[in-house]
């Protein structure tokens, strides 16, 4: 019984972790088709914004909310330094922004390497105690007020951003810019304007990703690769391009590395082994992942 | 200023847009047998030369060199398939460590010698890297280089799982390896195991160097390229685009893993550490910067970074931010400068050689050579099983084309007949284009019959009815634009002289030979369009109505029996359709059936014999052209009803 | 009703084509001439094109064309494939294309555009329907109506209006409001796509090509449609292969061949002239 609530619990907020990194994957090729191997590295960004103004006095709300307006522009500046430069292409056949965001991202974990350094900080989390309950315990297994924010947080999130993506004119112009650049020119939408809002979205989502995780994982240099490397797995897992599709991802990798993680015995080791192969088979049987359209492969 | 623009758009004096991502670096033109092209061996052979000379005391630099020339291996290997196939691999790393292992630990296990250590890392290697390439090659750029880094990632992480075959994370060591002190060199001194090992790892990447050499100036490396400008055109002019891909990927795999070899001779351990994400991108990164699509640029870029490390300074300041430098230097190189030093230096050699010419210079190139005339023009290749008897050439009956719910093609019936021109109309959208591709076999057909010869052609790809004499033309040009002239012709024949994998890499004399044969017949067809004293230039750079005869005369390449041309004089002036006309005329007139789509009505009635109009994807009028004008159906799919 | 179709051997009767408000075509509204100043008045020419000159790569495709459309009017471009026809448009509406050079002027409600974007074009009031539709297949067909308008989504009751007009000039749209527009058959896809360019509330309607794989009975009703847009006063620069039915809805006409102007004119006159089949069939 304790392994099943333990698969549970670590399977959700894992899960929560991994799918909030791939929300910010989504976003931007909902718009672009373009994957932002930026993104962990926004999120380490993030977080190190929020704990430099933590310690310069301002609570854990207000260090948030200046982090989530901090990355707006990080997200931005990754967009003019890595995507911008690249003029005008097609994403799908030529494929240099990968080797310019996954250039950046290198960029900025050596950047704050040199400048914060590598160490581990801690964040306060937003809350620890609701109504002075901190801690649960179900058969043995710990559950933090954080924690309960983390999913929670994910869940309203995706909520949200489904929403965007179908009800408000900007998510329209996503699904128009995405699917057909030209035309969505002649609706009068700014097509290059829309690709950088779509940027600062992924940073916003990244801070706000950054500030719910850190309290489990703390805000280090390597949780932006590792969590970089496996919510990319899940956005494809999921499809790219679907809200939807990034939260089931996240899950089923949270959940897949949990229940690696309890069954066997080397505990770290088989879990990516069984993450990449899970990948590589569905990459070749169904590439377009759970819930992305079928227009991957070629004639 | 925009004026100036169009009117070198005339003369065809304006270059195609600059170099982005992906695309080939520009050849330099060399005369035949001029000698400076061996010059960068040369200098890579003396500055090896010099460096074990000078460095034999210091043991720092020995292993850097080492480490820069296996290195180097790696990145040609990563270069056929970025560089000349236009795929990017994120996780080639992973066949260093595969070499590794298989030829430092496996092969000695099984009793080889360990110097021969490097065939079943070469074997090994290339298997895994066809391996992959049958996962991932059907698939789109992106998505390609999704799987490759899913590999790349996977390799290491069963590395690290497996811990009693393979070592764990910690590795495994070498117990046999390579007694580098007998390589001549290596002298007698106090490193002479590692400088002898350097000499090892530099007599490679010489051997590296040659079959490179050979494989980019043969048919291989032709159509790796092509198929990098442009797979469509590549499928139909002959290239089984699945297979070279699939030989790309296992060569390029192959010499990472003899360089993965070399390196657990350096280091006496394989371990996964050297085969991660971080460090294929880093090969990219080498490429890119060296130089991808060039020889130079891979062992450019792996001797600077190996050697650029050994600085003091270098070292100093990048040790511990290495993802800092390699992400920058990726960052500018693909964004502002991708086509890499040796790219760029091109380009400078061959803006100087213009100049040089518009002075009044040098001759620009040696004259074209004359051919005989029989390889002058267009030939018809019988085959055996061929129904010569009826006449027909194409006969297509009940052939329909559905995308979902919309037909494109309806039941139409068509035949053509053997010698003739014949013409196919009809207004936009009427099913043409649709028609000439379910015919080369790019799309499949809902349900008819296609016969060429009276052999069905069903199920056949693009490349195998061009094995059976169909050849066509593109509407929008699919020229490979960074090829020469004459390189676009040859791979038209790509299926006539063929020469297998192995003789290409090494350059065996029947494979010279059939190079030779191949080159003068793609000489011939060039004069025989009027292209032959162009044939060195690129073919990016031809006037427009150039770049069409170019792609007929590749279409001839093939012999083909048919030749279908898709909207040949579009985008072209009243003149150039006449010279166009006359040329199609000897086309015919050589024995080749022509079915040709046209809009240009003075071309079409001027030139076929016979005219089949479509309308909604049907035939509604078929016969001479002064009957078909004047059909009142034909008057009316083009018009309009006027009663409507 | 039936006028004979021109002879082979180039006998041929006058004919005065039929108005096609007149024949009770399903299309209300007045005749035209009565809401607005006759030709004899000066009109704002609402577009103006001065020797424009288009490549694409080193293919030329237009070669230094003029025209112009007034305000109120209904131009037509006729000539067969290839002659240039949807590369005017895409130039006018500023689409930008790969390879694509422009030299010339373009000036639209008075101001220059031929260097502008399509987006700041579009937000000037133009709005262009595509060849071949290119409606958002993934996207419903509310949301493209609503796409349509994006240049105006701020003004939200006007936005809902204009969805109203729509539904009742097009109500097989209202039926299928929630269906993805890819599921749309090829008549209904065009109907959509002339209902969102009418959602930008433009002052210039561009239509390129509205009979484009549509089969005849789909193209008289789209025609019709256009009528009646006419009839409302909307100025329109259609662009269409088949001539007789733009000849019919338009006041004037250009006649264009491979990437020239070959001839022009009263639409009236020109749809009696025998040089149309020519510029479409060969002499």
């Amino acid at each position: 019984m304790t392994d099943f609530v333990q698969i549970l619990v670590s399977g959700l907020t894992v899960g929560s972790v991994i799918a909030l990194v791939a929300f910010g994957y989504n976003i931007v090729f909902a718009a672009t088709r373009i994957v932002n191997f930026a993104q962990g590295s926004m999120l380490v960004v993030a977080g190190y914004i929020a704990f430099s103004v933590t310690r310069a006095g301002v609570p854990i709300w207000g260090a948030f909310l200046i982090s989530i307006l901090a990355s707006l522009g990080v997200g931005v500046l990754v967009e003019i330094v890595a995507i911008k430069p690249l003029g005008r292409f097609d994403p799908s056949t030529n494929v240099g922004w990968i080797l310019t965001t996954f250039g950046v991202s290198l960029i900025a974990v050596d950047l704050i390497k040199k400048t914060v350094g590598a160490e581990a900080r801690p964040l306060a989390p937003l809350a620890s105690s609701i109504f002075g309950w901190k801690v649960a315990r179900i058969s043995g297994v710990a559950i933090t007020v954080p924690d309960v924010i983390l999913v929670v947080a994910t869940i309203l999130i995706v909520i949200g951003l489904e929403q965007l993506q179908t009800r408000t004119a900007l998510g329209r112009a996503f699904r128009a810019v995405s699917e057909d650049r030209q035309t969505a020119g002649l609706m009068g939408i700014n097509t290059e304007l829309t690709v950088m809002i779509t940027f600062a979205l992924a940073g916003a989502l990244a801070a706000i990703g950054a500030v719910l995780i850190a309290p489990r994982l703390f805000v280090k240099l390597d949780l932006g690769v590792n969590l970089g490397v496996q919510a990319f797995i899940a956005a494809v897992l999921g499809g790219l391009g679907s809200t939807r599709g990034a939260i089931v991802g996240g899950y089923v990798i949270g959940f897949t590395t949990a229940i690696v993680s309890t069954i066997t015995s080397e505990g770290g080791s088989w879990g990516p082994v069984v993450v990449f192969v899970v990948f590589l088979a569905v990459l070749v049987a169904r590439p377009e992942g759970i819930f992305g359209s079928p227009a991957v492969e070629k004639v | 200023m925009a004026k100036a623009e169009t009117e070198a758009r005339d003369t065809g004096e304006v270059e195609e847009v600059p170099g982005q991502f992906g695309q080939g670096v520009l050849p330099i033109y060399r005369r035949p047998g001029e000698l400076i092209r061996f010059l960068p061996v040369l200098l890579l052979v003396l500055f090896i030369l010099w460096f074990g000379h000078s460095q034999a005391d210091s043991r720092k630099w020995i292993d850097l060199g080492t480490e820069a020339c296996y290195l180097a291996i790696a990145a040609m290997g990563v270069n056929i398939l970025l560089g000349y196939t236009g795929i990017l691999s994120l996780g080639h790393a992973a066949f260093f460590v595969i070499g590794g292992y298989a030829g430092a630990i496996f092969s000695p296990a099984i009793g080889l010698p360990p110097w021969t250590g490097f065939l079943l890392a070469f074997v090994g290697a290339a298997a895994m890297g066809a391996l992959l390439a049958v996962m991932c090659s059907h698939l789109r750029g992106f998505y390609i280089s999704v799987v490759t880094f899913a590999f790349g990632a996977l390799i290491p992480a069963i590395v690290v799982v497996a811990k009693d075959q393979l070592g764990g994370p910690a590795g495994r060591s070498v117990d046999h390896f390579v007694d580098t002190s007998k390589v001549p060199g290596a002298g007698h001194g106090p490193f002479s195991l590692q400088l002898g090992l350097f000499y090892l790892c530099a007599i490679f990447l010489l051997v590296t160097v040659f079959l490179c050499w050979n494989l980019v100036r043969s048919r291989w490396g032709r159509a790796y390229m092509a198929i990098r400008e442009s797979e469509v055109a590549a499928r139909v002019s002959g290239v089984n685009a699945y297979l070279y891909k699939v030989t790309s990927f296992a060569l390029s795999a192959g010499f990472v893993g003899v360089a993965g070899w070399l390196g657990a001779q350096r280091f006496v351990l394989v371990s996964s550490q050297v085969g991660g994400p971080d460090q294929s991108f880093r090969y990219v990164i080498t490429v890119v910067v060296g130089g991808m699509g060039t020889l130079a640029g891979p062992i450019l870029g792996a001797f600077g970074f190996s050697l650029g490390f050994g600085i003091t300074w270098v070292q100093n300041t990048f040790r511990d931010y290495q993802g800092l430098l390699f992400g920058t230097l990726g960052l500018l190189a693909v964004a502002t400068a991708p086509e890499g030093t040796v790219g760029n230096l091109r380009r400078y050699v061959r803006a100087y050689n213009l100049r040089r010419v518009k002075k009044g210079g040098a001759v620009k190139q040696a004259p074209p050579p004359t051919v005989a005339p029989e390889l002058s023009r267009p030939a018809v290749r019988v085959r055996d099983d061929a129904d010569a008897g009826n006449g027909e050439v194409l006969r297509v009956s009940g052939l329909t084309k559905r995308f979902g719910g919309v037909a494109a093609l309806s039941e139409l019936d068509l035949v053509v007949r053997r010698g003739t021109v014949h013409a196919l109309i009809g207004p936009n959208g009427s099913g043409k284009t649709t028609f000439i591709n379910v015919v080369t076999g790019l799309y499949k057909p809902t349900s008819g019959r296609i016969e060429l010869d009276g052999v069905s052609l069903e199920g056949l790809s693009p490349a195998a009815r061009s094995g059976r004499g169909l050849a066509r033309t593109f509407q929008n040009l699919q020229l490979w634009r960074r090829m020469t002239v004459l390189d676009n012709v040859m791979v038209g024949a790509h299926g006539r002289y063929r020469v297998g994998l192995l003789r290409s890499l090494l350059s065996t004399p029947k494979s010279i030979r059939t190079e030779r044969q191949a080159r003068e017949r793609a000489w011939g067809l060039l004069h025989f369009v009027g292209l032959a004293d162009k044939g060195r230039d690129l073919a990016g750079t031809l006037p427009f109505p150039d770049m069409r005869r170019l792609e007929i005369a590749r279409a001839l390449a093939s012999d083909p029996e048919l030749l279908l041309l898709d909207e040949p004089a579009a985008g072209m002036q009243v003149s150039e359709i006449h010279d166009l006309a006359e040329l199609i005329r000897q086309v015919r007139d050589a024995g080749v059936t022509v079915l040709l789509i046209e809009h240009h009505m003075d071309l079409v009635m001027g030139l076929s014999d016979t005219v089949s109009v479509l309308d909604y994807g049907q035939k509604i009028a078929d016969g001479s052209p002064a009957d078909v004008r004047n059909d009142r159906r034909v008057v009316a799919a083009y018009l309009g009803e006027e009663n409507a | 009703m039936s006028a004979p179709h021109p002879s082979g051997d180039g006998e041929h009767r006058p004919r005065r084509p039929r108005p096609l408000r007149a024949a009770g075509h399903g299309v209300q509204a007045a005749p035209r001439g009565t809401l607005k100043p006759t030709t004899n008045g000066k009109k704002e020419k609402l577009l103006k094109v001065e020797d424009l000159r288009v490549f694409y790569g080193a293919a030329r495709a237009l070669n230094g064309i003029s025209f112009h459309v007034a305000e109120g009017e209904v131009v037509t471009i006729i000539g067969s494939n290839g002659a240039g026809k949807s590369t005017t448009l895409k130039t006018v509406s500023g689409v930008s294309e790969l390879l694509k050079t422009v030299s010339g002027q373009i000036t639209f409600a008075g101001e220059r555009i031929e260097k502008q974007s399509s987006h700041h074009i579009a937000r000037m009031g133009m709005a262009h329907v595509p060849e071949g539709r290119r409606v958002f297949a993934q996207s419903s067909v509310e949301d493209n109506l609503l796409l349509g308008a994006y240049r105006r989504r701020r003004q939200r009751s006007a936005v809902s209006d204009g969805l109203e007009n729509v539904y009742e000039r097009f109500p097989v749209l209202k039926e299928r409001r929630s269906q993805p527009a890819g599921y749309l058959s090829g008549g209904e896809q065009q109907m959509l796509a002339i209902g969102r360019g009418l959602m930008a509330s433009p002052k210039f309607l561009l239509l390129d090509e509205p009979s484009l794989g549509l089969a005849p009975i789909l193209v008289s009703q789209v025609f019709d449609i256009i009528a009646g847009l006419a009839a409302d006063g909307t100025t329109i620069l259609l662009v269409e292969q088949l001539a007789h039915q733009a000849l019919r809805v338009a006041d004037r006409a250009y006649v264009l061949e491979t990437g020239e102007i070959s001839g022009g004119g009263d639409a009236a006159t020109m749809a009696a002239d025998p040089h149309v089949r020519d510029a479409y069939l060969g002499a």
